[in-house]
């Protein structure tokens, strides 16, 4: 009698699972795999039941509602019986194929969120959909120039602000990660200027870790020559780190960062954070200053065990505009060349950024993946007073992410423009590599055509 | 004077008028929480279980909640009450203060919620009867339509997390429940589920609602699953006027019938969703394209004795090589080398200059383990079905234009120009004697390298004319040639020297290859993919994840 009695008190509080296909919004995963990896995983469902899985920030999957559901089932672990029976209720659909998709779906999920999983294009035979085709509601990673100050002064700088520009308070700063969350922005990126001025950065970091977000740093890593300081981030939960090196010679790198003494501050960061459990990269600008020294930066990143090598070519914003040693696009294969051969040596992963016209350079053909522009597609950024810009070099505000709907800042016609690419110059309409190429960088186009980057919507041709 | 809050609980009788509680005054409150668990059961009857989380604004405890329920056909001494997991046993109908003729008064005694603090009173009620409805729309179905307890807007404020959940009869199907329309502010379809008794569960939710507000909730089930009698049923003569109060309950079925009618009708549309298979995509490229014949053959998975025939072929095209004998196949690497060979072909050349048989085998396996990795690296992010037929495609074009030649020197040139292609058709050797088999062919000037013997065989013994560009002498019949089904037979059993004379056994060979390119993959609980095959095969540890156009580290923002 007592333990009827017992169940009967208890019954009431049973917390049913709902299996309901997920409401629009996004959804967190943390993975731990028996090797000690791990895996972000993030759902985000769009109104129309569509979802995009995010691994780790930097696989994208796309999903139809089906798949969406298949997925959000799959990763909350539900037994198969229970999710088949989910499913059933909800489509007319013979149970036996709900079976055999659902088994199916749920072992592609497996392995695309799996460290080691199974290539999705070779071996899981995923539908290959042609780069830069899907509009997406809100970008997968914001940048977030907390502040335009810096203790390094490059002259090759894209920042266009003054150093001295108004910044949002750390209060408003949460705010606006959680906006990005409820947006279903999974990725902020902390940048400037040098976002570890801000004193605020490891609260900002932790937010943002406690939203569910994946974070990570762009720095000059001067800062993080103090382990202190380097591990009170860590601690914060900071994902990754972004460090740039320009040359392995501290006169070259100093002279180009025109701060004496950096060079050794920011090598001490590299050092630190490599001891740490950080995602590490550093990032190079190859520019006439440091070019004949680019083997020996590769070199040396290797001999400090640097994991991934980043390299872009000048970016024509800021100072990037006059600076005048920004390479020809024709001449980056060589250098490129090597250093793909020698991070492949290195057992480096080598991340090429620069949107370039493929016509002079086409990354596809050094196996450095297809790059194109993803502002205000992909990624874009906030300013350090709020205003959003299509990427964080393209200084044009499209609203202020404090006092305007998303929708109106993702739909501002400057936006639209580039994710239609209304920029594209004539002289490229009818290449087959226009879908991946895109045009090259637009910022670099306004420049060499002296037009204006507020709007880009007009036709090329009046300018080519 | 007892502090009291005030509830009503309507189910299907809503229709009745109640409109609002009446209230103490001094009342202030906010309910953060308030989960209502339904559990439709077996004989027809409801239990219906009520957790409030109350945080108590007002001057004075809460030490009454009044809650108001659909009729008085429940034991009110199987109903129980605790506050804050505390039993409490002043439990009593004949206290009801709420509007409407039927609810419980629940005593908090000890456990009254005091001034400033919150407090979670959870009451089940089990065994309510004369609770469900014949569906207005199908008549085999069971209506149960619910309405949350609700309190004046004057004493309640802030938003409420309000969950009602209906647990179906255990019996009920996966696809038998239908939902009614769901209330303003909460989802147009309910989350469904199941208990940890296996039943079906439909969940509302909504975590801003308003608790001055009533939502109705509703759904049907078969009747199948609850005895007939426990159906409350119209009275079929309600509608004739001068309606006795001993009618009235059954009129207001009919009105609330009527309702029905409506938010059937909406729900229906809703109820199931067009079934589409799941679909997962990538972006990337599509084609790869460039890759050499050679290349292709590692893509399509060609056998490996035919791959490396094919090496021999464009190494031997090219002025690099010739076949000093075809079986055993011996190969004399010439000099100087042309400047546009590819690593593979180098790599191969290389290792024919080896003549220990082993030693050679063991080379053209690493010959064959790097040209796998390099056709891999080459298809990172790009398709590989697509990239497929895109080579296959090309395969069958190389076919019809040799097909189509008129001449035997037409159809000599177009073969030479296109013969490594022709070579990745499975059909290859039955195709090239179709073919060939009925008219001479023009031997191109790379002929004597592959072919030591042809001297002799091909008419007229005169040595032909170099091409240029490597492509076959034409001039008519004093042009060396063979007969058509001699040339078919000495292009197949190319590959075949090769398979005796190089690499040996060619499973063995093939297993060797894919024991480095395509090792065992690692137990995984979710089972093996597609790869492999009998050559090329899966060496796949790709980094498409970066190859990919969609990968999120495009444009990471360097430059600083």
């Amino acid at each position: 009698m007592e333990l009827q009695s017992l169940i009967t008190r208890l019954k009431p509080k049973i917390q049913a699972q709902i299996l309901a296909p997920p409401n629009a919004g996004l959804y967190h995963f943390d993975k731990k795999w028996s090797n000690d990896e791990r895996s972000r995983i993030h759902l985000r469902v769009d109104p129309s039941g569509d979802g995009l899985l995010l691994v780790n920030a930097s696989r994208v999957i796309h999903l139809n509602p089906t798949a969406a559901f298949m997925t959000y089932l799959a990763l909350q672990q539900i037994p198969e019986e229970l999710a088949w029976k989910a499913i059933t209720h909800y489509y007319h659909v013979p149970s036996s194929q709900v079976k055999d998709d659902y088994t199916h779906c749920s072992m592609q999920i497996e392995e695309l969120i799996r460290p080691d999983g199974a290539c999705p294009i070779h071996e899981l035979d995923l539908e290959v959909i042609a780069p830069f085709s899907t509009t997406p509601l809100a970008p997968y990673r914001m940048d977030l120039a907390i502040t335009y100050r810096c203790n390094n002064d490059c002259a090759h700088c894209y920042n266009a602000r003054q150093r001295n520009y108004p910044e949002l308070t750390t209060s408003q700063w949460i705010n606006i990660l959680d906006k990005l969350w409820e947006i279903g922005i999974p990725h902020v990126v902390f940048t400037g200027g040098e976002p570890t001025l801000r004193e605020d950065l490891a609260e900002l970091i932790a937010h943002a870790e406690k939203n569910g977000q994946i974070t990570g740093i762009n720095t000059n890593g001067r800062r993080l020559n103090d382990k202190a300081y380097l591990n009170k981030l860590v601690e914060a939960g900071l994902d990754h780190v972004q460090i740039t090196l320009e040359s392995h010679n501290p006169d070259i790198h100093d002279r180009m960062v025109l701060c004496k003494g950096a060079w050794k501050q920011t090598v001490a960061g590299i050092r630190n954070a490599l001891e740490t459990r950080l995602y590490v990269m550093t990032n190079t600008t190859m520019l006439e200053s440091n070019r004949p020294w680019i083997e020996g930066t590769l070199d040396y990143l290797a001999s400090l065990g640097v994991p991934t090598i980043g390299l872009n070519a000048l970016i024509y914003a800021g100072k990037g505009v006059d600076v005048g040693n920004g390479l020809p696009e024709d001449s980056l294969v060589n250098l490129l060349e090597i250093a793909r051969e020698k991070t492949l040596k290195a057992g480096q992963k080598l991340i090429w950024y620069t949107p370039t016209q493929y016509c002079d350079f086409d990354p596809m053909q050094l196996e450095l993946g297809v790059k194109g522009c993803t502002a205000a597609l992909y990624n874009m950024c906030i300013e350090p007073n709020g205003d959003v810009i299509p990427c964080q070099s393209y200084y044009t505000s499209i609203g202020n992410i404090l006092d305007q709907p998303w929708d109106v800042i993702w739909n501002h016609e400057l936006a639209i423009s580039l994710r239609e690419r209304r920029y594209i110059p004539a002289k490229c309409k009818g290449c087959a590599l226009l879908t991946e190429c895109g045009g090259g960088c637009p910022l670099k186009l306004t420049v060499e055509h002296q037009i204006s980057s507020t709007i880009m919507e007009r036709e090329y041709d009046q300018y080519t | 004077m007892r502090k009291r809050i005030l509830s009503i609980l309507i189910l299907i009788t809503l229709l009745l008028s109640l409109s609002s509680s009446a209230f103490a005054q001094g009342y202030y409150f906010q309910v953060l929480k308030l989960y209502i668990d339904l559990y439709w059961n077996d004989d027809g009857t409801v239990t219906i279980n009520y957790v409030f989380d109350f945080i108590n604004d007002a001057s004075g405890d809460i030490e009454y909640v009044d809650l108001g329920l659909p009729n008085n056909s429940y034991d009110e001494s199987q109903i129980t009450a605790d506050v804050n997991g505390n039993p409490v046993y002043d439990i009593s109908s004949s206290g009801f203060q709420g509007e409407g003729n039927d609810g419980v008064a629940v005593g908090l005694g000890a456990y009254s919620i005091p001034t400033g603090q919150s407090g979670t009173v959870t009451i089940n009620v089990p065994n309510i009867v004369n609770v469900l409805y014949t569906d207005s729309e199908d008549s085999n179905y069971a209506s149960a339509v619910f309405k949350n307890p609700y309190f004046v807007s004057s004493v309640i404020h802030g938003t409420t997390d309000l969950r009602v959940t209906y647990h179906f009869p255990i019996s009920v199907q996966t696809d038998e429940p239908r939902w009614h329309q769901s209330p303003a502010g909460f989802a147009d379809k309910p989350g469904v589920g199941f208990d940890e008794e296996g039943r079906i569960v439909y969940i509302w939710r909504n975590t801003g609602a308003d608790l001055s507000t009533q939502y109705e909730f509703g759904a049907s089930f078969p009747q199948q699953y609850v005895p007939n009698t426990a159906i409350v049923r119209p009275n079929p003569f309600a509608f004739l006027g001068n309606i006795p109060d001993e009618l009235f309950f059954p009129l207001c079925c009919i009105g609330a019938i009527a309702l029905m009618v409506v938010s059937s009708s909406l729900s229906d549309k809703r109820r199931k969703m067009k079934y589409l298979p799941p679909k997962i995509s990538i972006e990337g490229h599509g084609i790869k394209r460039g890759l050499t014949a050679v290349e292709a053959a590692i893509l399509l998975e060609q056998p490996l004795d035919k791959v490396l025939t094919m090496i021999l072929f464009s190494v031997i095209k090219k002025g690099a090589a010739e076949v000093l004998n075809r079986e055993p196949l011996d190969v004399k690497v010439l000099s100087p080398q042309p400047e546009d060979l590819y690593d593979y072909e180098k790599d191969f050349l290389t290792a024919f200059q080896e003549k220990t048989i082993s030693v050679r085998q063991k080379k053209m396996e690493t010959v064959i383990v790097a040209l796998v990795k390099s056709v891999s690296e080459k298809m990172k992010g790009f398709s590989r079905a697509e990239t497929n037929e895109y080579y296959k495609s090309i395969t069958q074009r190389a076919w019809e234009q040799v097909e189509a030649a008129q001449t035997p020197e037409v159809k000599s040139q177009k073969f030479d120009e296109v013969m490594e292609w022709t070579m990745l058709d499975r059909n290859y050797d039955d195709r090239t004697r179709d073919v060939f088999h009925n008219q001479p062919v023009i031997l191109p000037t790379w002929w004597g390298h592959f072919d030591p013997g042809y001297a002799s065989a091909a008419k007229p013994a005169a040595s032909s004319v170099p091409s240029s560009s490597g492509k076959p002498s034409i001039g008519g019949s004093s042009l060396p040639h063979l007969p058509g089904s001699d040339f078919a037979a000495s292009m197949v059993n190319g590959v075949q020297s090769f398979s005796a004379g190089v690499v040996g056994n060619v499973s063995n060979f093939t297993s060797r290859i894919t024991g480095v390119t395509n090792p065992l993959p690692k137990s995984t609980s979710s089972g093996s993919y597609k790869g492999g095959g009998s050559s090329g095969g899966r060496s796949c540890a790709c980094a498409c994840a970066c190859a990919c156009a969609g990968c999120a580290c495009a444009c990471a923002g360097g430059g600083r």
